[in-house]
């Protein structure tokens, strides 16, 4: 490792690699300039390994960083949320232990301005988390957010659905969740959502046959169900 | 009804027939011989003028002009795959910084609308080669999946038909040997032999071969390459120009994969993929 070569490479993908926390801090030692995507998805950094991965320099120009499936609680986010990510447009946390406060944490902090793109599948994310990413002015700047299979019920289908914010975004998923009639028929009513493009109320089976005709009315090819 | 049925012949009785008929074997030998004499496929036939401006876009294929020159010409002639060339190429020098913007969004639907109306007739030019797959990319079949053989036995033909960037080759295993002396592989800009099991010796042909030396993008993943492959492509100096290395889902151990980081002739590196490797065991 100590030669004075500075590698030039600018996408690495060590996905599914068994790497743990010492992994990462051999990795965080390699001389490296302008990376600008890391895929660590399916190791198993955890929390401490996250720890060690915020000191790399290397992270600063990064865009896409997926950490999916590495068993990270909200200690991460918080983690992340204080690092200078300051070019991140896309972060992948599917698969992880991420609940309300970590979401928070995270887009609350003034290092990740730049994100677009936030990627939460399968985690504990409920009503409470919904609606407070949407008090934060980050939340509006996003063009994708996925929150499919986490718990997110009616309560948080009518702040997203009134919440006047969200005009940047583009892809809405909330597949698996526990929305029912009342948030349904909230989506189906509002007058936001301008751009966006798909939207994903899957595998909800507590929304009835007349909530999704209403949808399906208001948002034609954009539903996905 | 009697004498019919002694009249149907046993098996002995059937060949003996034929012994005694050899203008039969005779037919089907001379239909074998109009089967093997089978020519090779060709590029469709052009006229003079659709013809020097092809032959100037397989000759430089990463070049914008003679696309733009061909694109001109197609355009007069009424042509819509002028308007699908300027477009795909508008598309692909789109700077990074646009990845949003409405511009982009109207080159992409106006490249969805003309694939939906004619990509059936452009990709159609490759279909001689029956390829698995073929893309088209900055107007034209750019990249292309094909079986090992039909390749290096056709490939001649395909070269001077598209200007091909890109080949990813299924069952080439047993053809390494021949693909490492295939000059063709040399007017390459990625080779992707992803998913054969080849083993770290046969690729080797393949990492050492002069004609490598062009290539930009080469894709190894799924091949049992393990820690012999990794050290051949570390001492092969003649690869100097690669840009995307995938040696995915190989059983690399990690020390070996921080090597690859540090040698100097990879200096060009920009996009490296060791997914599903043993990195951190």
């Amino acid at each position: 490792m100590g030669s004075p070569f500075v590698s030039g490479l600018r996408d690495l993908d060590v996905n599914g690699n068994a790497i743990g926390s010492a992994g990462v801090a051999s990795l965080t030692t390699s001389p490296m300039r302008g990376l600008r995507t890391l895929d660590l998805g399916f190791n198993e950094l955890g929390d401490l390994g996250v720890q060690t991965l915020t000191k790399w320099d290397a992270l600063r120009e990064l865009r896409t960083l997926s950490l999916a499936g590495n068993r990270l609680s909200d200690a991460s986010l918080r983690e992340l949320g204080t690092t200078a990510l300051s070019a991140l447009v896309t972060l992948d946390l599917t698969s992880n232990r991420i609940g309300d406060g970590g979401c928070f944490a995270l887009l609350q902090s003034l290092d990740v301005g730049e994100l677009r793109e936030l990627h939460l599948t399968s985690n504990f994310v409920t009503d409470f988390g919904v609606r407070s990413m949407l008090r934060l002015e980050q939340t509006s700047k996003l063009r994708k957010l996925d929150l499919s299979w986490n718990r997110v019920g009616d309560a948080g289908a009518i702040s997203l659905a009134e919440c006047g914010s969200l005009e940047s975004l583009e892809e809405l998923r909330l597949r698996g969740n526990q929305i029912g009639m009342a948030g349904a028929r909230t989506l189906a009513r509002s007058d936001g959502f301008v751009h966006l493009r798909v939207l994903d109320l899957g595998e909800n089976p507590r929304i009835p046959s007349d909530a999704l005709a209403l949808l399906s009315e208001r948002f034609g090819e954009v539903l996905r169900a | 009804m009697s004498l019919r049925v002694t009249a149907q012949p046993s098996p002995i009785n059937l060949f003996e027939r034929l012994a005694r008929f050899p203008s039969y074997f005779g037919r089907r030998q001379s239909e074998r011989q109009e089967q093997r004499d089978f020519r090779p496929p060709e590029p469709p036939l052009w006229g003079p003028n659709e013809a020097a401006l092809r032959n100037a876009i397989t000759e430089q294929p990463d070049a914008p002009g003679p696309r733009l020159r061909y694109a001109e010409w197609l355009q007069r002639e009424g042509d819509p795959r002028g308007e699908f060339i300027r477009v795909q190429l508008a598309l692909s020098e789109l700077p990074e910084e646009m990845a949003w913007s409405p511009s982009r969004d109207r080159l992409l639907r106006a490249e969805r609308d003309l694939l939906d109306q004619h990509a059936a007739s452009w990709l159609n030019e490759v279909a001689p080669w029956s390829p698995m797959e073929a893309t088209l990319r900055r107007g034209f079949v750019e990249d292309v999946t094909l079986t090992g053989r039909s390749f290096l036995s056709l490939g001649e033909g395909l070269f001077r038909t598209t200007p091909i960037r890109r080949v990813r080759l299924v069952a080439i295993a047993p053809f390494l040997a021949e693909l490492g002396r295939c000059e063709w592989v040399a007017k390459l800009r990625g080779l992707d032999l992803r998913g054969n099991q080849a083993g770290a010796s046969a690729l080797s042909e393949v990492i050492a071969s002069p004609f490598a030396s062009s290539l930009r993008e080469l894709d190894l993943s799924t091949n049992r390459i393990g820690d012999q492959g990794i050290r051949a492509i570390c001492s092969a100096k003649h690869l100097h120009s690669l840009e995307r290395l995938n040696v995915a889902d190989n059983g690399i151990p990690g020390e070996l994969v921080a090597g690859l980081l540090t040698i100097e002739h990879l200096s060009k590196l920009e996009s490296l993929d060791v997914s599903g490797n043993a990195i951190g065991s």
